[in-house]
């Protein structure tokens, strides 16, 4: 079997990668495993090469990570806010990176990086009021007093004191 | 077509002042400019109420405002993508059990049905704040002047209690109201709580029934609670009914004393950022 797989991005740029560390993709994974030694080039469409190299980075340093590997059970680490330095370093991009990461780790199923990614949106939507959450992210306030309400209603269980 | 109504002049005018005299460009200034859509439209669903849940689990009393901010923020309120990471979050218990069964699904379809009705009707006991319990007395006060009547005091005093993750529990009792011991006021300082005893609790999902024995002081007594666990006031698993309060002697022939319940309220579930601080030594 072979070692390295090829993947190509939209733009067309090549990257030879360990399958160990493609491991972390469920969607890779399943490929490979289903493919076997046929596979030459996985085309990744719709990702361009600076975001598929730094999903890539992500994955190479967390492929010995058990829990990664299969994409299984997250929730040991759902609870906490924090999240490891090394991530924080990785995640310090700007806000489009940002969420082009979320994509392609929604896209290539990497449970982790999505978790994490999602993590660090929430933390970055925490730190800042509703109006200042709309300025930055262009949401329009659309609803209804009725509306707004019924959502108070249906959450009341978030509210202790 | 000619105006009647306007007469031949005025109706002569506004046909002069043809739709070829208007000016596009000043129009089109005056026209809001489009901006572009937010990210948060662009993102799959699952991706948006994922963040939501995050959100949920790490800061519940932000989750309402971050929902109000607009419609992309909206979801069904029993959506099962928002609510099976809160209650992986929330019962580990049951991500073992699904482990072993070899499935992957917390919800035990004949009983719950959804992660919604999992998070509702699950009893849980609630580890990330302090349950506080109200009780008061009357006693009679001292007559002044000509009155005939004795004056009526009521007298206040609380219990709190915290329930830890890994089982163990402290509770106290103080004449200091909540908004104090928790610190809510802020800038006022938190009387010191050295006092506060430990012991141990368990619940029973199948009765809701919710044991605690903490040690009293000297290892005379344990004492004995025993509680059904409640929702209340649109919160969930927020309430803690009394069913018994006894004490029991550890030396000697072990005899129990069942307290009267004729003073205490329910506990109720306050959500604090560090309950520890309010039970630090």
């Amino acid at each position: 079997m072979q070692e390295t797989v090829k993947l190509k991005s939209v733009d067309g740029v090549v990257y030879t990668v360990d399958r160990k560390v493609l491991e972390q993709s469920v969607l890779l994974k399943n490929m490979m495993t289903d493919i076997g030694d046929d596979i030459s080039e996985i085309p990744i469409p719709n990702v361009q090469s600076n975001v598929l190299r730094k999903v890539l980075d992500y994955c190479e340093h967390h492929k010995n990570d058990p829990l990664n590997a299969a994409g299984e059970d997250s929730s040991n680490r759902a609870k906490s806010n924090e999240i490891s330095t090394w991530d924080q370093k990785y995640l310090q991009v700007d806000q489009e990176m940002l969420f082009e990461i979320i994509m392609t780790a929604n896209y290539l199923d990497i449970k982790s990086l999505l978790e994490v990614g999602t993590r660090a949106v929430a933390n970055l939507i925490k730190n800042k009021t509703p109006e200042e959450i709309r300025k930055t992210f262009n949401i329009v306030n659309d609803f209804t007093p009725e509306e707004e309400a019924q959502i108070r209603r249906e959450h009341e269980w978030a509210q202790d004191r | 077509m000619k105006n009647k109504k306007l007469g031949p002049k005025i109706s002569q005018k506004l046909e002069e002042s043809s739709i070829a005299d208007l000016n596009l460009d000043d129009q089109h200034e005056s026209l809001p400019q489009d901006k572009p859509p937010s990210i948060f439209e662009q993102l799959p669903r699952e991706i948006v109420i994922n963040i939501l849940a995050q959100v949920a689990i790490n800061w519940p009393t932000k989750l309402i405002d971050v929902i109000l901010i607009g419609n992309v923020f909206r979801f069904n309120y029993d959506d099962a993508l928002f609510w099976e990471p809160i209650c992986r979050q929330l019962y580990p218990e049951l991500r073992n059990r699904s482990k072993i069964d070899g499935t992957d699904s917390l919800i035990d379809a004949k009983r719950y049905g959804s992660y919604y009705n999992l998070f509702k009707k699950r009893p849980t006991v609630r580890t990330n704040g302090v349950y506080v319990c109200t009780s008061k007395y009357y006693r009679d006060g001292e007559t002044t002047g000509i009155s005939f009547y004795r004056p009526k005091h009521e007298v206040r005093y609380y219990r709190y209690m915290w329930l830890r993750e890994d089982g163990t529990a402290r509770s106290l009792l103080s004449n200091f109201p909540p908004k104090r011991i928790l610190n809510l006021e802020p800038g006022v300082s938190i009387p010191s709580l050295k006092d506060a005893m430990c012991g141990n609790w368990s619940l029973d999902q199948e009765t809701r029934v919710l044991d605690i024995v903490i040690n009293g002081t000297e290892r005379n007594y344990d004492f004995y609670f025993s509680f059904e666990i409640a929702s209340s006031g649109g919160k969930v698993h927020n309430k803690l009914k009394w069913k018994k309060y006894s004490c029991i002697e550890q030396k000697g022939a072990r005899l129990e004393t069942e307290i009267s319940l004729n003073n205490e309220g329910s506990y109720f579930f306050y959500r604090l950022d560090d309950p520890e601080s309010v039970f630090k030594d």
